[in-house]
């Protein structure tokens, strides 16, 4: 094709990273994993004019339940039980929101920017999805409080992986690591990786691992028309097909690519199945994570209508 | 009056006959692997090479230059061929202690294919062991393993959510744990609503709350056993994996080294590491290896002693003693600003390349290097070499290093230096004797002999093609002979100043190359020796210069009172030569005493006090043997303004102060040297050519050879090895070499008096020099007799400055 052939091969204007997502919503309980997880909102979004949310959800059956005669707390690391009166927990969770502000001020000490925090008493799950919307990026750490020595994935961000109607950031962000895009090599990919590309940012190694449709012959199809996508906009990025395309193959090509954070980007909600397969591969895998429903990230507008790149 | 004869020409000097040394040029000689003329150091170099006890290591002495060195490096290598090579030795990683590196003994030549083994098995390791634990059976089975281990305990609590869910009841998270709370219609049940519920319902709850507590407890109070069995798993799946990749390599190696136990117990450390440093050794894509690096790296050889390629026993010259050169080292790397070693850092020292065979040290060099002496003494002593840095020594570094295992020493060390060095340790280091119990004493000369010359001709066949020069004729053989002997001073000896003869022989092969010769003629010899003299000849020129000008006063012609020719050597650097000094003498009446002014101004030296002091002993007993000499006398050297030393003119000062005494006037167109002894007897002294070739030359100077010459002792006519001109002369008739046994001869001869024997009562016959002198010494008794009453000494002279009736003392100028 003429016109292809004329394609000056350079790359694209840095797009506004402003408006990927409307909100991000940040689950806060001042464990330690969830701190992570405010610095790496913070990180990933850096550049963007997002509204800042945090969310401390006192659980309210624990309140509940604290009121009872014979409530002891078994300590997560150690086994031990501990009398779990109803008052002491009233003061412990608001020194928890204590400091919960206080990893919000330490984080924001040299920001501009705020992170409007709302305390709810509630069910942390049910807090969480009733605040948010399609195009927010729900922000929470791995595990919580209790998160227990061989658990790599809280009760809470497995439920969320399921539920959650919007983007997903698990965990850190590293500002300079390998970065695994996940897409879906469908008629979609290419704006599923154009919309992760823009929330991964400039100055990243990528290696893009697509998952490959069943059919040999529509495979290669698709794989030659991302890597023109890729060739096109000038983005360097290593390519590899995940075989087999579940959490095993994933594993696998994880670790012999040496990534170091892990982005996959999808369009469309994903299945029942996608997601299962994608809580298995984090309980096997402690890496940054972030579920992008690029249907949701505000797209250029030659893009989102599948116009051709820029050409010279 | 006794008639001494002159020497004739051919008493001066000892040719050497070309014709008799038996071939044309030195290309027709056999080389010689063995010094002439030092057999009793090659018998002690063949005892202590041969002497296997403790402490017979050898102390090579003898003068600089006879090239001790090299033949003993050239005795030791001949010895070695017939001794076996000795064993490598190499340093390996000490799993068990990191900082002692354990030392290894190898079959000679197995080093180098163990290293090289080593090498390619890490080599292998490094591609292998990365492989297995990239592949996706090790992958997989360690997700499995931790999913294992990460569900049994999840599954525990799981199995107690899904229990009390059953039963109604919640398992919560708090901010530090975990738990339960009765739940009704899927809310859990308030304080309020809980006392509300029946007693038994209440009871049972509470009950069954406890009892989910209790297994929630043990649940998570398994969880370090289960981490425990998870990393023994993850062990035994390691070592599985390793089997794999390392197992085959290392069992192969085991194999061929099963012979070598140390090796085998390095292998089977080693694999037993693989295992332990799975992870590191499994590298990263990046080319971040440094860990792998690191761990590879101590399975590594560290062969610091290879005699693959040594034939015999090694003979090793170490030119720079330093205690790290001689007890070998370890190096140190930068590393995050910190010196780091490592068991692969260790250095071998000579007594490490040595052991086994023959290490040969530079005595002084040794002693000037700090702690060399002390180290080498010590591993002798302890039979081992150990490896310790002069600054841990000293206590100025407190950086990491290490402690390598000490390796047995079986070495025989031969130390090269001059006796006074010998004398001077075995006088002060208790400890020399004995470690060094052999001395292989060099001589300064060898036996000039037929036998020897044809040796001799030989040494210099084999330095001339060592050092690749031309060969030589015999006449330059002969030439060189000659110079030899000349450099001996001795007619029936040769110099063994091998580094003379070598100098000479590669400046001769200069000039025949300079005439396109093919060979080095005697002409170039000649030239040579002849250019050598001139380049070192500046002083000497300028010193007759003065002379020639009577800038230095010297009469070579006839007499004078008081005032004798003496003749003296300066040595200059390589170069010596003679020249005449004029020898005054005074003489009056006074109390028995000789004074020598070069005492007196400092200028003489002990040996030429003692010889004052002699001849004035002389004198007070010939002339004065009953009653007291009544001389008051002085000597000098006139015009010296350096020091004097040697007691060879105490033959020339008798001769002046007898003719100051007498007032006999002494020849001046002669020269005088010697020593003398209290019965007047003429002694041997040294320098002898040069001092009547630097006579000679002055008179040459002064107006030509005339009838000259000069008085020596008798005793050193065999050291005459003198120049061709004076040989012309003498053979002329125009320069006269005389011996003389007794100091009467040189009087009779400087004089041209008689001396004359005393009668049965002492008296001297009428006209002869003794009566002369009994004469002028009776009258200075006779005055000093008068003066005696108002003069009780001698004005002006210090009693610290004389020699009263011969016990005086006096100075000395070099002979």
């Amino acid at each position: 094709m003429a016109g292809a052939a004329m394609t000056e091969r350079r790359r694209p204007e840095a797009p506004p990273r402003a408006r990927l997502f409307r909100r991000a919503l940040i689950m806060l309980d001042a464990s330690l994993a969830s701190t992570e997880a405010l610095r790496a909102a913070l990180t990933l979004l850096r550049d963007g004019d997002v509204e800042l949310r945090g969310l401390y959800v006192e659980d309210r059956d624990l309140l509940r339940s604290a009121g009872l005669p014979f409530t002891r707390e078994v300590g997560a690391y150690t086994g031990v039980a501990r009398p779990l009166a109803s008052d002491t927990l009233e003061a412990r969770l608001q020194d928890r929101a204590q400091l919960v502000r206080g990893a919000i001020r330490r984080a924001l000490a040299h920001e501009r920017r705020e992170v409007a925090l709302q305390v709810l008493r509630d069910r942390v799950v049910a807090a969480a999805l009733s605040e948010a919307r399609d195009s927010d990026l729900l922000v929470l750490g791995r595990t919580g409080w209790a998160s227990g020595r061989a658990r790599s994935l809280g009760s809470n961000a497995r439920q969320l992986i399921h539920l959650a109607p919007c983007s997903l950031l698990l965990g850190t962000w590293p500002e300079r690591a390998v970065t695994g895009i996940v897409v879906r090599a469908d008629e979609h990919a290419e704006q599923a990786l154009g919309a992760a590309l823009r929330v991964g940012g400039d100055g990243r190694e990528y290696t893009l691992l697509v998952l490959p449709p069943e059919t040999g012959e529509l495979k290669d199809q698709r794989l030659a028309e991302i890597t023109d996508w890729l060739e096109t906009r000038g983005v360097s990025a290593r390519l590899r097909v995940v075989y087999p395309p579940d959490e095993n193959g994933l594993l696998k090509a994880l670790l012999q690519e040496q990534i170091g954070a892990l982005l996959i980007s999808r369009t469309q909600d994903g299945s029942e199945e996608e997601r299962g397969m994608i809580t298995r591969l984090l309980e096997r895998v402690d890496l940054p994570f972030l579920l992008l429903r690029a249907g949701a990230v505000d797209q250029p507008a030659e893009e989102a209508a599948g116009a051709p790149p820029a050409s010279g | 009056m006794t008639s001494i004869q002159p020497l004739s020409a051919g008493q001066l000097y000892r040719y050497c006959d070309p014709e008799a040394l038996g071939f044309r040029t030195t290309e027709e000689l056999e080389p010689l692997e063995l010094p002439c003329g030092q057999q009793r150091a090659l018998e002690a170099l063949d005892f202590a090479t041969g002497m296997r006890n403790d402490g017979f290591n050898l102390f090579v002495l003898g003068p600089a230059g006879v090239g001790k060195r090299e033949w003993v490096q050239q005795f030791l290598a001949h010895k070695a061929l017939a001794r076996e090579q000795p064993r490598d030795w190499a340093y390996l990683y000490n799993f068990d202690a990191p900082d002692q590196p354990r030392a290894l003994a190898l079959p000679t030549g197995v080093g180098r294919r163990l290293k090289r083994d080593l090498e390619e098995l890490t080599e292998e390791l490094r591609s292998s062991i990365p492989a297995t634990f990239e592949s996706d059976e090790y992958q997989s089975r360690l997700q499995e393993l931790q999913q294992a281990a990460n569900r049994r305990h999840r599954e525990a609590i799981e199995q107690i959510q899904r229990e009390a869910e059953e039963e109604g009841i919640a398992l919560l998270t708090t901010p530090s744990g975990f738990t339960f709370a009765p739940k009704k219609d899927g809310e859990v049940l308030s304080a309020e609503e809980f006392q509300k519920l029946p007693e038994e319902e209440r009871d049972a709850i509470e009950k069954r709350v406890e009892q989910l507590q209790e297994k929630l407890q043990y649940s998570i109070q398994q969880l370090p056993q289960i981490q425990r069995e998870l990393r023994e798993q993850v062990r035994q799946l390691n070592e599985e994996m390793v089997l794999v990749a390392a197992g085959a390599p290392i069992g192969n190696l085991k194999d061929a080294y099963s012979h070598l136990e140390p090796v085998v117990a390095h292998l089977d450390a080693v694999r037993k590491d693989v295992i332990e440093h799975v992870e590191a050794l499994q590298g990263d894509k990046h080319g971040r290896h440094s860990a792998m690096e690191a761990v590879m790296e101590r399975y590594q050889l560290n062969l610091i002693v290879d005699n693959a390629e040594q034939q015999g026993a090694p003979v090793v010259y170490e030119d720079l003693p330093l205690h790290q050169h001689l007890v070998g080292r370890i190096e140190h790397y930068v590393h995050q600003g910190a010196l780091m070693t490592d068991f692969t850092l260790i250095r071998a020292g000579a007594l490490h390349r040595a052991n086994g065979g023959y290490l040969v040290l530079d005595a002084l060099r040794v002693l000037q290097q700090p702690m060399a002496w002390e180290s080498l003494k010590r591993a002798l002593s302890a039979h081992t070499v150990r490896i310790q840095s002069l600054e841990r020594l000293y206590g100025l570094a407190s950086t990491v290093s290490l402690e390598p295992e000490p390796i047995p020493l079986d070495v025989k060390v031969a130390l090269v230096g001059d006796r006074f060095l010998y004398y001077l340790l075995a006088a002060h280091d208790p400890d020399f004797l004995d470690l060094f119990k052999v001395q292989a004493d060099f001589e300064d000369e060898v036996p000039r002999t037929d036998e020897s010359q044809r040796a001799y001709a030989r040494m210099l066949a084999t330095m001339a093609r060592r050092d690749a020069l031309r060969p030589l004729t015999a006449p330059a053989v002969g030439r060189i002979i000659e110079q030899a002997g000349r450099l001996a001073d001795d007619q029936e000896k040769l110099t063994a100043q091998a580094r003379m003869l070598r100098d000479l022989l590669m400046e001769a092969d200069y000039w025949a190359g300079r005439d396109e010769a093919a060979q080095i003629e005697a002409a170039h010899v000649e030239r040579t020796i002849g250019q050598q003299r001139y380049r070192g000849g500046r002083i000497r020129e300028r010193t007759l210069e003065f002379i020639e000008r009577g800038t230095v006063m010297i009469d070579t012609t006839g007499e004078a009172v008081a005032q004798v020719n003496g003749l003296s050597v300066l040595h200059l650097g390589d170069q010596a030569f003679g020249r005449p000094t004029r020898i005054t003498a005074t003489a009056r009446a006074g109390r028995g005493q000789v004074l020598d002014i070069e005492r007196e101004a400092k200028l003489g030296g002990n040996i030429h006090s003692k010889g004052v002091m002699i001849l004035s002993r002389y004198l007070a007993t010939r002339y004065a043997r009953e009653g007291v000499l009544s001389l008051s006398a002085s000597l000098a050297f006139e015009q010296s303004y350096g020091g004097v030393e040697g007691d060879s003119a105490s033959v020339a000062e008798l001769c002046a102060l007898v003719s100051a005494i007498a007032g006999v006037p002494l020849q001046q167109s002669l020269a005088v040297t010697g020593s003398v002894n209290q019965h007047g007897e003429v002694q041997a002294v040294g320098g002898v050519n040069e001092k009547i070739e630097g006579f000679f030359e002055v008179c040459e100077a002064r107006g030509g050879v005339d009838g000259q010459g000069v008085l020596l002792p008798a005793t050193n006519v065999p050291h005459l090895m003198l120049h061709r001109p004076v040989r012309e002369a003498v053979a002329a008739g125009r320069f006269h070499v005389y011996p003389i046994r007794h100091v009467d001869e040189a009087l009779e001869l400087i004089t041209g008096m008689s001396v004359g024997a005393p009668d049965e009562d002492g008296v001297y016959p009428e006209g002869s020099l003794n009566r002369l002198v009994a004469d002028r010494l009776a009258a200075f008794a006779e005055s000093v007799q008068r003066h005696s009453g108002k003069d009780n000494g001698d004005e002006g002279d210090s009693g610290s400055a004389k020699h009263r009736e011969g016990n005086g003392n006096g100075g000395g100028r070099d002979d």
